[in-house]
């Protein structure tokens, strides 16, 4: 599949150029007046921070990519995370000890589902395939590209719009104590990366990408013999913060060096 | 599209095991009552699983063992047979993706130190992640959080991942236990019946929250014929589909839920009129019934036969779709369906009734539909081959 258009929030800023001048230091955490000064449509005024930061990295890539209302209305949304919303389920939590059960708050319960990001992108998209909302903690990002090359390869839909997020908060704070240090996991870079993929290829793709479906959470991403093999091969230096989506951030870093 | 079905567990309130379940489905359900497990100031019905829990691990997890070990064992594969092929696994869940220990949450903002098991079982029990540890599997793994469509996504997806040759076996299915924080949240909503739920009814007042875990085992063709499994079941065809309209509510016209049933069809080639019956999603819930029953009948007709199995489970969010896309097989296998339970009356905003009365036939497909929170939409058709 090839990769046709980026977008990312990070605590570098928005979009791929702060984090190339970052040079591998990447605040982890994203100023909130970052987020809030992203215009985003009315009808997102309820929605919480991780469907914002979610909607954000959407947005810039459906820009990037230069899709048009047509193509996106048959794209499919595949959001991946390993934590969610959930400083939206601790907010949640808040309203369950602080106030009867039965007034409790039903917008941040219907926040608190994970799939709540992957509809406010379907809605500000305009996109009528395919929706999944996929969780891990073992490479998400990763098993997320198999399962778009897989819904493109299925037919069922022209693009894939796929957006990788996880926020920092109290419970990214928790894991970090019980991480697998082994697994180079000890850190969470907040970020919302999105990619618009698909099958048909075009002269301004940044590069094709395809996953070995044989070894676990391998991954090739080619234009030439450039490679990646689960997160080993980092590219823009290793100082680059290794938290979940830091396999999403090296994923990109290799598509703006095969498109250069 | 074409998966063989070659294991199947599921556990619900419905029985424990696909053999309990088969005499529930045709005989009356239980009537749920207010949970005795949960600390919770609502008192609406639920339907709980009758399962004395541990405590070693999440409830969830210990549905999901259950239904995971009676797939396992019905499917025949060994050890070394999972060891050596390639093996995915898919499994929806709402709950068991959020750290909602509500007792732990209140101790830490209290500024106390508790003990950190529960944010240790968060981390070791992404259900998918689980099963492959525990089975020591190198394929893909997803836990897929779409909401109540979850265990018809995880059963769709897994089938792709086998019909694009990226595994020989995948591990499918869905599960959820009851927790207080979905009971609030749902009831917030004001979607949560006070009495057993009645979907398609005319007095139909709302969902009650339900728990229990689906698995089943997927293989290739010619993985299946190199055990020298006969096939029975298939997965022949699934859609899916979002509504791009709200982040709770169905599209009033149901455009989603169309759009997957119409690729579901294409996909297993075939057309409404081959479809034997439906198991809907039938929450029992003003909006998702109009909604889904309207489209039904655009799609299928006024000869559509449909049924909600929701009386007998309750809504089990991550596993319904699992557990119903396992009743819908068990119907084929018998060449029997079961009614709508709970329906009495047609409302002015629903065409056409659902199954009222048992009936039997020599069926080839039959389809289980799943709505959801966020939009998602999902069909899937399993054809019955002898």
């Amino acid at each position: 599949m090839f990769i046709k258009g980026i977008g990312l929030i990070s605590g570098a800023g928005i979009g791929l150029a702060p984090l190339q001048i970052a040079d591998g230091v990447i605040p982890n955490l994203i100023p909130d007046e970052l987020i809030k000064s992203y215009k985003l449509p009315r009808m997102m005024r309820r929605a919480d921070r991780f469907s914002r930061i979610c909607a954000v990295a959407a947005k810039e890539a459906v820009t990037d990519a230069g899709a048009s209302p047509e193509i996106m209305k048959n794209s499919g949304i595949m959001v991946v995370s390993a934590i969610g919303p959930h400083r939206t389920t601790f907010a949640f939590l808040d309203e369950l000890l602080d106030y009867p059960e039965a007034e409790v708050s039903p917008t941040k319960f219907s926040h608190s589902v994970h799939n709540a990001a992957a509809s406010y992108i379907s809605i500000l998209c305009g996109i009528n395939g395919m929706s999944l909302t996929i969780t891990g903690f073992d490479n998400p990002w990763f098993n997320a590209l198999v399962m778009a090359e897989t819904a493109l390869q299925q037919g069922s839909c022209q693009q894939i719009l796929l957006v990788g997020a996880d926020e920092n908060g109290l419970l990214s704070k928790l894991l970090e104590a019980n991480l697998d240090k082994e697994l180079n996991r000890d850190k969470f870079t907040e970020c919302a990366v999105g990619m618009i993929l698909s099958n048909q290829a075009d002269a301004d793709d940044y590069c094709s990408i395809s996953t070995m479906h044989n070894v676990k959470a391998d991954l090739i991403v080619s234009k030439g013999s450039i490679k990646l093999a689960n997160g080993n091969d980092t590219l823009i230096n290793n100082d680059l913060p290794s938290g979940m989506f830091g396999n999403a951030l090296e994923c990109i870093a290799m598509a703006i060096r095969a498109n250069n | 599209m074409s998966t063989i079905i070659t294991g199947m567990g599921a556990v619900s309130a419905a029985g424990l095991g696909c053999q309990e379940t088969t005499t529930r489905l045709f005989a009356e359900p239980v009537t749920p009552q207010a949970t005795t497990r949960l600390t919770t100031s609502l008192t609406l019905p639920v339907f709980e699983v009758d399962l004395q829990s541990s405590g070693k691990t999440s409830r969830t997890q210990e549905l999901l063992d259950i239904a995971l070990a009676e797939a396992l064992n019905s499917s025949g594969l060994s050890g070394s047979e999972l060891k050596n092929a390639r093996v995915g696994v898919c499994i929806g869940t709402s709950v068991a993706c959020q750290l909602n220990d509500i007792e732990y949450y209140s101790q830490l903002r209290s500024g106390n130190n508790p003990d950190n098991r529960p944010v240790e079982t968060f981390y070791q029990g992404n259900p998918a992640e689980v099963i492959q540890r525990k089975l020591k599997l190198s394929g893909p793994v997803f836990t897929i959080a779409n909401a109540c469509s979850s265990g018809t996504d995880a059963i769709g997806w897994g089938s792709a991942l086998i019909a694009n040759g990226i595994c020989d076996i995948v591990i499918a299915g869905g599960a959820d236990e009851l927790n207080r924080v979905p009971l609030a949240g749902f009831n917030a909503l004001g979607v949560c019946g006070d009495q057993p739920c009645t979907p398609f009814d005319a007095n139909r007042k709302g969902l009650n929250l339900g728990e229990g875990a689906g698995v089943v085992v997927l293989e290739s063709l010619a993985h299946a014929e190199s055990r020298n499994i006969n096939p029975e079941l298939m997965v022949a065809g699934y859609g899916a589909a979002t509504d791009a309209y709200h982040i709770t509510a169905p599209h009033p016209d149901g455009i989603g839920l169309e759009q997957a049933i119409h690729q579901a069809l294409a996909s297993a080639e075939i057309t409404e009129q081959d479809i034997a019956f439906i198991n809907a999603h039938g929450t029992g819930t003003d909006s998702n019934d109009r909604c889904e029953a309207n489209t039904l009948g655009r799609i299928f007709g006024e000869q559509v036969k449909y049924l909600s199995t929701k009386r007998f489970t309750g809504h089990t969010l991550g596993a319904a779709g699992a557990l119903e896309f396992i009743f819908t097989a068990i119907m084929l296998q018998q060449g029997r369906v079961a009614i709508s339970s709970g329906f009495k009356v047609l409302p002015d905003d629903i065409p056409f009734a659902p199954i009222t009365r048992q009936f039997a036939g020599d069926f080839s497909y039959a389809m289980s539909t799943s709505l959801a929170f966020g939009g998602c939409n999902s069909a899937i058709i399993i054809q019955k081959v002898r």
